[in-house]
């Protein structure tokens, strides 16, 4: 019998195959290392699943504050290292206003995600309000339930990408796929 | 022949929590390399960012030491569920009415579902919030060969749920 853990890990797999999907995606429009790409996207999919997973399994003031405070330091920070690796700023040249916003966009998404994990989790009832009964409706349909939580993996893995929507169009990788290809991949 | 057994929360919950750590630390490290490497170049942000990970780690340790960092110690006198900061509930196996094995749900999406002990002093029973525990319900013990070995060492009665196919389990 399997014997894994009680907890919600469906956004860790769901991100996981999620992010190789969009390092895929990712790799054909800009014609960067394939695998490098699938595997970035992979892991960070993955691990900003994971964060989602276990911040709502928390629940609770303690789940919205990992939801939320995690995804805003995930997103300042990266975005802050992405505009360094990926268009060759310095420290004194990167934009801390567009760092900040992609922090604060990252926690609202994870602090969203955290409020829709909770209500399937808790086995919302359709009368609630119309949040309840759409997660409810997400529950009881596994197609439904999937399509929302690949939306939401989707929007997990996207934001190590996010430096690269700001950068110019010739240099367009994700930030950790050039990490990757340089130092995982040995060249 | 052992006394006492420790069951730990899950691996994923250990490392789930491990990472989430690393994110506010990795983001003052980062900071703090900013400052002392660019002295005086937007010392405001990098600065304030640097304080941030740092009250996000001890927010963070704080609660991940509550509510993931947890373990069940048992023995032939008592049922101990522990945090990193305290003691959460402790049980004599006199308290408890009944040993049951329940089956929760692992996802709600996908119907997955994993057993657990349920060790009911009359408490409310859980939710489905399960492998994290809390003051408000009983303990509660992942089920598997070797915590089934354990508990029947020390509990004499019946383990209700124990005989019914997996598939209800």
């Amino acid at each position: 019998m399997y014997t894994d853990i009680s907890g919600k890990f469906v956004s860790t797999i769901i991100g996981a195959f999620t992010g190789a999907l969009a390092g895929a995606l990712t790799a054909l429009v800009t014609g960067g290392d394939f695998w490098a790409n699938v595997g970035y996207g992979a892991l960070t999919g993955a691990l900003a699943g994971l964060v989602v997973d276990v911040s709502v399994a928390t629940g609770g003031i303690g789940g919205l504050v990992i939801a939320g405070v995690g995804g805003f330091l995930v997103g300042t920070t990266g975005d802050a290292l992405g505009q360094m690796w990926l268009e060759g700023k310095t420290w004194s040249e990167v934009d801390k206003v567009r760092a900040l916003t992609v922090g604060g966009i990252t926690g609202l998404i994870n602090m969203a995600s955290f409020g829709i994990g909770r209500a399937l989790l808790d086995g919302v009832k359709l009368t609630g309000n119309i949040f309840q009964k759409v997660a409810q409706s997400f529950a009881t349909c596994s197609v439904g339930g999937w399509l929302a939580q690949s939306t939401f993996a989707l929007a997990f893995c996207s934001f190590p990408a996010m430096p690269s929507w700001f950068s110019s169009a010739e240099n367009k990788a994700p930030a950790g796929a050039i990490i990757l290809d340089q130092f995982a991949f040995g060249r | 022949m052992r006394t006492k057994y420790r069951f730990n929360n899950y691996w994923y919950v250990f490392f789930g929590a491990f990472f989430i750590l690393s994110l506010p630390l990795a983001t003052s490290g980062f900071m703090l390399t900013m400052l002392i490497k660019y002295p005086g170049v937007d010392t405001e942000f990098t600065f304030g960012m640097f304080v941030f990970g740092i009250v996000g780690f001890f927010a963070f340790l704080y609660i991940s030491g509550k509510s993931h960092f947890q373990w069940v110690v048992i023995d032939q006198h008592y049922l101990t569920a522990r945090c990193l900061w305290k003691i959460l509930l402790k049980k004599e196996w006199t308290d408890i009415h009944e040993v049951k094995i329940v089956r929760y749900p692992i996802s709600v999406l996908f119907g997955f579902y994993a057993r657990w002990f349920v060790f009911d002093d009359g408490s409310p029973d859980t939710k489905n919030h399960n492998y994290i525990l809390d003051e408000k319900r009983p303990i509660m013990v992942k089920y598997n060969q070797r915590s089934l070995k354990v508990v029947k060492q020390f509990w004499n009665g019946p383990i209700i749920g124990e005989d019914a196919p997996v598939s209800q389990k």
